[in-house]
């Protein structure tokens, strides 16, 4: 018998992805969020999410989108993932959220490593659905390298010319 | 339902087990204290009794022959001996680790039959060894007074004879006094007063006296020695020269006793201090690291009356906020701000009481400590004792947890470096025995812990050479003691091969650090060569709020932790010269600034002329913001792992409007910057 596992589609920009529900809490309309200073430009801030602060990530600037919707609205996908054995949550800022469909773990097909726009470190594989190649994202792999980017930004010397003030 | 039983008999049982391990470190210093030998037997009773419940055989079998072993001592067919203790102590810590796993086959049988065989050949050696000797806990101390008519010598009995009898006596005072009254009347006349501790009764004692029957008297004092519990001599001497009257100096001698009456019961309570344990030496090396390395405290024992008092506060709230609803409803603004006020109010009480509930007394780490020493100084050869002061300070539970391991870190290398050997300290004129000193205290709104030995220091020459050596800094450069001393806590300094021979600090000070500054702490060294060493950690009273001050800068919110603050001044244009160098003078100080918007990259529109002045380590800085809002008590969130090398936040706090405020560590803030330059 073939495993079934739930996805939740979306979109960024012209393009549809999915990622595994077990790593996701909750689907929000975009908030106000709180800039986080001296972060890579994919960090948008932060946001009180049921009480705890919630890092809020943009993927369409993690992945280079140019995408055609003003950057600022959209949704956010509360995702959890386990990191150095603590759970970690994080919201991903995306154009849109679609639904939720099941897929056969044998549907989702190995992506071609030639001619790929994105990184395929982020991508576990494709699945076609109504003529449509749906992207599955390796989230895990994507916020460690999104936490990769962060921690070396905030190494980085924070300039301060006092002649120059 | 069977395991929420289950977890409960753990915890019992476990506390139990944790009071053996304390009171057998108590025994070993005060063998013969019954109380204590009592709570041994009753707790291992217990433990024996509901262990069977269920059905843990091995812990059964065990604390049956650990409580039976004490029966024997109990029925004072056998004296504490170290042997007894290190014994006893191994078998608890079996015992405990069986209790705590989720099946008793974690422990070798050859382990339990190895600690029942040891117990029973120490039961042997006694038995075996004539259950003579007199109970020696039976002591009595008697006042004698003995005023010989002056015809004794005619009657051929001698008064140095009767006397005498006493000289054997190991506890005993005699005076030989002339009664200055009666000799003023013409009379000769001498008495004697005795006091004496023995085991022997009151008729015993009678016989030496016996062909003078009436011209002596006898008193019980005390039914303890009261010459092992203090200097008794010294008092009584004083005495007799004060008090010249008989009587009056017979109730003051029993009010001294008394007082040591009292003291020896308080001995059996735990909290007494006294507990300190001075180890001895000799007896086998035991097992190293028995005790787990974080002591997690699962559970608080709180008092009813602060339950009581929070269920009060929360039902007060509860009305309030129903007569908000109905106000808010009816839109009467009046009434709203009234009861708005008061929620406010209740609010606060209970944040507070609630924070108390997490308050515990660091006491509650000094056991383990006491067994870590008693086990290191016997590995070591090193004669150690060790005292707890201001153990009753309130520490969040999450710091004393956190703090269990670095602790244990900086007092094995007080062991290990600090501590010479017995021969070597008498060498060098100090006492034998090495002193561990534990102290704790408040400050501001910190709780300082302090560990201290008297060893033989830390040289900073040999630091600083070997810091030169590995091109931590120049030959040539100055450093002050402490910023030697600070090199210790460089990440590497330790593990160099050539700095065991150092009186240093061999094991990770660096980990240290790191995990007392995850504590929001700070850790420092200072030492003398030859006298000793302390290490003092700072720590914030509670991790999760924060008095704080609340200011903007750009479009964010920033609060800032009033302990950090020196002073708030507005920017005022006089000072506009020094300030476009970026440096204010103040009360003769030249401080430099820092603009907050500038060095975060935010958009500031708004007149930046709210100067806050915070402490830097001896030097202050100042930091521009746009706004003082005011203070406020932020409940500290954590901003995530992935923000964890933000450093410069302490973290976030929901602000009262529903926006966050970031809440700044000045003190790395500033260090950022300067090193950035």
């Amino acid at each position: 018998m073939a495993k079934k596992s739930s996805y939740i589609l979306f979109k960024l920009g012209n393009d549809t992805f999915a990622i595994d529900v077990l790593n996701v809490i909750q689907t929000l309309e975009t908030e106000d969020l709180t800039p986080l200073p001296k972060t890579p430009e994919f960090v948008k801030g932060i946001m009180i999410f049921r009480g705890n602060i919630l890092p809020v990530i943009d993927l369409r600037l993690k992945f280079n989108i140019k995408n055609t919707q003003e950057l600022n609205k959209g949704f956010i996908i509360v995702t959890k993932f386990f990191n150095n054995e603590k759970e970690q949550e994080i919201g991903l800022i995306v154009d849109s959220v679609l639904e939720v469909s099941d897929f056969d773990a044998y549907d989702i097909g190995t992506y071609p490593e030639i001619g790929s726009k994105y990184n395929l470190e982020f991508i576990n594989g494709f699945v076609k659905q109504d003529d449509e190649i749906i992207t599955v994202l390796n989230i895990e792999n994507i916020l460690s390298s999104a936490e990769i980017e962060i921690l070396k930004k905030s190494t980085e010397k924070i300039e301060f010319d006092i002649e120059n003030e | 339902m069977f395991n929420e039983q289950k977890k409960l008999f753990v915890q019992e049982v476990t506390d139990l087990l944790l009071k053996v391990e304390k009171d057998l470190l108590l025994l070993e210093n005060d063998s013969t204290n019954n109380d204590i030998i009592q709570d041994i037997f009753r707790a291992m009773h217990t433990v024996k009794g509901s262990a069977g419940v269920y059905n843990l055989e091995k812990t059964v079998l065990l604390a049956h022959n650990f409580e039976s072993l004490f029966e024997n001592i109990r029925k004072q067919e056998l004296k504490v001996t170290n042997e007894i203790i290190t014994l006893t102590l191994q078998a608890n810590d079996t015992l405990l680790r069986l209790i705590n796993a989720d099946t008793e086959t974690i422990i070798d049988d050859s382990e339990i039959e190895y600690l029942i065989s040891q117990i029973n050949s120490i039961k042997v050696q006694i038995t075996s060894k004539v259950r003579t000797s007199v109970n020696i806990t039976n002591f009595k101390t008697f006042y004698i007074f003995f005023e010989p008519n002056l015809d004794i010598e005619e009657r051929g009995i001698g008064i140095d004879g009767i006397i005498n009898d006493f000289a054997d006596f190991e506890y005993k005072t005699i005076s030989k006094k002339t009664d200055f009254e009666r000799r003023q009347k013409g009379k000769h006349e001498k008495f004697f007063e005795i006091i004496v501790s023995s085991t022997y009764t009151e008729d015993e004692i009678k016989a030496v006296f016996l062909f003078v029957p009436n011209e002596y008297e006898i008193i019980e004092i005390a039914n303890f020695n009261i010459f092992e519990k203090t200097d008794f001599n010294e008092f009584y001497f004083s005495a007799v020269d004060i008090v010249p009257e008989k009587e009056q100096r017979i109730e003051l001698l029993k009010d001294f006793c008394n007082i040591f009456k009292e003291q020896s019961q308080f001995e059996a309570l735990p909290e007494e201090a006294k507990s300190d344990a001075d180890v001895l030496i000799g007896a086998e090396e035991i097992e190293k690291d028995s005790k787990s390395e974080t002591q997690q405290i699962e559970q608080i024992r709180v008092p009813a009356s602060k339950l009581d008092e929070l269920l009060s506060l929360v039902s007060e709230l509860i009305i309030n906020n129903s007569q908000l609803t109905k106000s808010a409803l009816n839109k009467d603004y009046e009434k709203i701000t009234i009861l708005s006020e008061n929620i406010s109010k209740i609010t606060n009480t209970i944040k507070e009481n609630t924070l108390s509930l997490r308050l515990i007394p660091v006491e509650n780490i000094i056991p383990p400590y006491k067994r870590l020493i008693r086990d290191l100084s016997l590995k070591f050869n090193k004669k150690i004792y060790f005292i707890a002061d201001g153990v009753e300070t309130l520490v969040d539970k999450n710091i004393i947890e956190k703090l269990f391991t670095p602790l244990s870190h900086i007092i094995r290398n007080a062991i290990d470096h600090g501590i010479e050997l017995p021969e070597e300290r008498i060498k060098k004129g100090k006492g034998e025995t090495g002193i561990i000193r534990f102290i704790a205290f408040y400050s501001s709104t910190n709780v300082f812990v302090q560990i201290q030995d008297d060893g033989r220091g830390i040289n900073p020459e040999i630091v600083k050479n070997t810091a030169i050596k590995m091109g931590l800094i120049k030959p040539t450069d100055e450093l002050t003691k402490k910023e030697i001393y600070d090199l210790l806590f460089i990440q590497g300094f330790t593990t160099a091969k050539n700095l065991t021979e150092i009186s240093g600090r061999g094991i990770g000070m660096d980990a240290i650090k790191k995990s007392i500054q995850d504590l929001r702490g700070d850790v420092e060294i200072d030492s003398e060569a030859e006298l000793g060493t302390s290490v003092t950690i700072k720590l914030p009273l509670t991790l999760s709020i924060i008095e704080s001050m609340h200011l903007t800068a750009g479009n964010l919110n920033f609060l800032i932790p009033i302990s950090n603050i020196n002073q708030c001044l507005k920017f005022n244009s006089e000072e506009v010269k020094e300030f476009e160098k970026n440096k204010i003078l103040l009360n003769n100080e030249l401080i430099p600034i820092i603009n907050i918007s500038k060095v975060f990259n935010l958009k500031h529109n708004e007149a930046q002329n709210n100067l806050i002045i915070v402490n830097h380590g001896q030097t202050k800085t100042g930091l521009l913001f746009n706004n003082i809002i005011g203070e406020y008590q932020a409940v500290i969130k954590n901003l995530g792992s992935i923000f964890r090398e933000y450093d410069f936040f302490i973290g976030a706090s929901i602000l009262s409007d529903g926006s966050i405020g970031y809440i700044l560590d000045t003190y790395k803030l500033i260090n950022k910057l300067t090193t950035a330059k």
